[in-house]
């Protein structure tokens, strides 16, 4: 450093350097900035790595910024310590491989690693988990959704969260003794998705449930639920559980399959969570087009006592909705969620709005039936209960998130530009995605059912 | 503010030149700004020459020159103040070692909008660069 000789532009102090490199056209340019001498390196990094552009490397994406390999090379080495999450869609074999090449060995701040093969010619061999973990020892979230048997998962000691399912099609497995290897090791495991979209589930976790004293979230297969449910009921931190139906059914062999009626073992466990989580239960959605649930079920539930609903999602409802309007004595609910009902009136919705202060996402996709009244209808209600609301300095409320794909009024909402209304604001902000932590498509949990715990 | 717009200063270069220069260009520079702030506070008035040891006279014309030229502008200083510093710059035929001393000297001057301006006109300078080798060449290891 001593030995550098003395330039002009070494002259200017850190923030015209940091100046100078804000006004630079692109990554290549700043790389090559940075490559001039330590101190400009350095202004350049501390650019680069608050740089949420940065955050999560996706060597695919970085290829595209940086053509010149060695200036990637450089631009890697140098954001190694920085980086927060990875990501990728590529062979993960060839994306290891790379990273091998430029010598980077480890990502030690990496905490997520979501994996999303385009392709599904190149799954990851053990060998390339094995390698995965080397390389990001601090991991935290890993979604990996390609075949794996689940080898080494388990080296990912500091793993809080496990995602392994991916919704229409996943029918590989696990082998269960990784996954109670997994169970065994990993005691910071807070979320595990272990579902199988095409087939019936053979994972067992009765050898997991004792190491899963900090688990929140639970998803999985129901075949993989019905000898364990008491227990899952009893875990001390669970908050989320989510029961995917099983694509076949055990049938016991005592009983005559013509005369076997797989329904009603379908919803018993349902019934049995309801009924011993009863006064814990602020949450739970259904599949109405893969639960065979006969009008009026839920006029006894005993939920009702309790009233601390917050979030409800019933969806492929092709029954009468008049039983829709008991819910609105959930004053608290926040969510509602009821996509592709065939027939669903604006004036039920409308008592919800009434009634439900404190709603905040209402999740109307695929209701055909309603209809473009709805919204100022909606919207005087809003106005009524807040008037003051678009003034500035007045506290405000969240507005009412309306998700409106393929509803009655989407070409509506569409054709009157609703998105950008004046009239509307602060009041309704219409929304084309799904809410936050539902699936995508019609229904809000996939083939079965959720519940959300106090 | 009225009152000092006819009003003139003088700065002394560290070549010992002395400018004559209007009382709404010092104003731009933040330690004479801040100097001329302060006499007034005190009721002052001195018609002592400002000393700036950190630019030579060719620096400091050149300056003044740009900021005659864009004084009148008050959209699009940006775009405008650019364009007039090219031109400038071109017309003085002007090299990138005279960039950096301009900035150097807009950086001590703390004359934000001219550090602004020049810096981008720098990176510009720097963006046509196709290698670290030239930039380095031509930025980094000439002698004043």
């Amino acid at each position: 450093m001593a030995s550098e000789p003395r330039s002009l532009i070494l002259q200017l102090d850190d923030d015209c350097l940091a100046e100078i490199f804000d006004r630079l056209q692109d990554l290549p340019s700043e790389v090559s900035f940075a490559r001039t001498c330590r101190r400009v390196q350095y202004i350049c990094l501390s650019k680069w790595r608050t740089s949420h552009a940065y955050e999560q490397l996706d060597l695919e994406k970085w290829r595209v910024l940086l053509p010149n390999h060695e200036d990637l090379v450089y631009f890697l080495t140098q954001m190694r310590p920085y980086i927060r999450e990875m990501g990728g869609s590529s062979c993960l074999c060839s994306i290891l491989k790379d990273l091998d090449e430029m010598h980077i060995a480890e990502l030690p701040m990496v905490t997520s690693f979501y994996y999303d093969p385009d392709g599904v010619d190149c799954y990851p061999t053990n060998r390339s988990i094995r390698k995965l973990a080397r390389l990001l020892p601090g991991l935290k979230k890993l979604r990996l959704t390609t075949p794996i048997d689940g080898r080494y998962l388990s080296n990912f000691q500091h793993l809080q969260e496990l995602h392994l399912y991916e919704d229409q099609h996943k029918a590989f497995e696990l082998q269960q003794k990784y996954l109670d290897e997994v169970c065994r090791t990993l005691h910071d495991l807070r979320v595990l998705d272990i579902r199988t979209y095409d087939m019936i589930s053979k994972l067992q976790l009765g050898n997991c449930l004792q190491s899963f004293k900090n688990l929140t979230d639970l998803k999985l297969n129901l075949a993989t639920l019905k000898p364990i449910l008491p227990a899952v009921l009893e875990l001390p931190s669970l908050r989320k559980l989510v029961v995917l139906l099983d694509n076949e059914w055990h049938i016991p062999p005592l009983v005559s399959p013509d005369s076997y009626d797989h329904k009603i073992r379908e919803v018993s466990e349902f019934y049995e969570i309801m009924a011993f989580k009863a006064k814990d239960i602020v949450g739970f959605a259904v599949d109405g087009y893969y639960m065979p649930l006969e009008p009026g079920w839920d006029e006894k539930l005993p939920i009702w006592t309790h009233r601390r609903l917050k979030r409800l999602a019933i969806c492929s409802w092709t029954h009468s909705a008049d039983y829709l309007k008991r819910y609105t004595c959930m004053t608290e609910l926040q969510l509602l969620c009821v996509r592709n009902w065939n027939d669903l009136s604006d004036e039920i919705l409308l008592e919800f709005v009434e009634l439900c202060p404190r709603l905040e996402h209402l999740d109307v996709s695929y209701c055909r039936n309603l209809t473009p009244t709805f919204l100022p209808r909606a919207l005087s209600i809003l106005k009524r209960r807040e008037p003051f609301k678009q003034k500035t300095g007045v506290g405000r409320s969240p507005p009412l998130k309306l998700y409106y794909d393929l509803s009655g009024f989407e070409d509506f909402v569409d054709r009157a530009n609703l998105k950008s209304s004046l009239e509307y604001r602060g009041y309704i902000v219409f929304t084309a995605d799904f809410p936050v932590d539902s699936e995508r498509g019609l229904s809000f949990v996939d083939r079965g059912y959720q519940f959300e715990f106090h | 503010m009225s009152s000092s717009s006819s009003e003139a200063i003088q700065l002394q270069t560290n070549d010992g030149v002395i400018h004559t220069v209007d009382m709404r260009f010092a104003l731009q520079i933040c330690p004479v700004r801040n100097m001329i702030m302060q006499e007034r506070q005190k009721n002052l008035h001195t018609d002592d020459v400002i000393p700036l040891p950190r630019v030579d006279a060719k620096n400091l014309r050149f300056i003044i020159k740009w900021w005659t030229s864009v004084q009148n502008l008050d959209e699009n200083l940006l775009t405008m103040g650019k364009r007039k510093l090219k031109q400038l710059l071109t017309a003085e035929h002007a090299n990138h070692q005279f960039l950096l001393q301009i900035i150097l000297a807009a950086d001590y001057l703390q004359m934000e909008k001219f550090l602004l301006i020049s810096t981008h006109l720098m990176a510009d300078a720097l963006n046509e660069c196709e290698s670290v080798e030239e930039i380095r060449r031509k930025f980094f290891w000439n002698k004043v």
